[in-house]
């Protein structure tokens, strides 16, 4: 496993722990929503600032199974969120004139982005096929300039 | 410093031309990625994302579809492979996002992308 600047087990855990605020049912809806909306969009800053091109391009396939597994909650998360809030003027209004909503879609594409590049990523059988075939590439070039 | 983009590629010229018949403008909205790439870097254009697990060599673009207007989130997909001893991009696939989607995020399976990255290589290597 690879040293990043967030471990893997923080992205993880800050993303479980914003999913799970939707479901604790003892709150008040009224006052879960917001919280909801301000966690979510917390998790998914934390999360999109610290997946870099660096730390994708070094995951190993469980690193990104198990991240892709994560982040696809959180996704599915925020899409509940704000699909629920579409349907609430009072909430959006008060939600300072869907600055927050529109911030929170914003960072839910980016999020996305991110579970795209995991979905197919790290699979060992093709990592093992794309270094032998840019060793060839190299040794073709190399015979050709010899 | 932009990266130079190999724009001949046979698999990446075959998906053009299946997506041509249904999005015409789609030669025009893929040289704009080409030209950002080009001017800025293949790591930051698009906005790029590498590919998990294969060395920064596979990488992932966003581009927006003119014909789809439904810019850079729901547009195209472009999958492209860096050679580091050429400092080359070879764009391999083009894909619309939701022929994939199933669930947010799903992606052309790895025999898919296995399959035309075989053909690349091959033609690279042809090539010589």
């Amino acid at each position: 496993m690879g040293a990043y600047a967030i471990p893997i087990s923080q992205l993880k855990a800050e993303s479980s722990f914003a999913v799970s605020w939707q479901e604790i049912s003892s709150i008040p809806s009224w006052f879960r929503k917001p919280l909801s909306l301000w966690i979510l969009s917390k998790a998914f800053r934390i999360v999109n600032q610290s997946i870099t091109n660096e730390m994708l391009g070094s995951l190993t396939a469980s690193e990104a199974l198990d991240l892709h597994q994560s982040f696809s909650e959180l996704h599915a998360a925020g899409s509940r969120l704000l699909d629920r809030l579409e349907s609430q003027y009072l909430l959006k209004n008060f939600l300072l004139d869907h600055f927050f909503i529109n911030q929170m879609t914003e960072e839910l594409t980016k999020l996305e982005d991110i579970i795209e590049a995991l979905a197919w990523g790290g699979d060992d059988q093709l990592r093992a096929f794309i270094d032998g075939a840019v060793a060839d590439i190299e040794s073709t070039q190399r015979s050709l300039s010899a | 410093m932009g990266c130079p983009v190999s724009v001949s590629v046979k698999s990446m010229e075959r998906s053009l031309s299946r997506l041509r018949k249904s999005f015409p403008r789609v030669d025009g909205d893929i040289a704009g990625l080409y030209e950002d790439i080009s001017k800025t870097s293949h790591q930051t254009a698009g906005p790029a994302k590498a590919v998990p697990g294969y060395s920064m060599t596979v990488w992932k673009y966003r581009c927006e579809s003119t014909d789809m207007g439904r810019g850079k989130s729901g547009g195209l997909r472009v999958l492209a492979f860096y050679y580091k001893g050429g400092d080359v991009l070879f764009p391999f696939l083009v894909y619309i996002k939701k022929d994939f989607e199933k669930e947010p995020g799903e992606q052309p399976s790895k025999k898919i992308i296995g399959k035309h990255l075989e053909e690349l290589f091959s033609e690279v290597l042809s090539r010589g």
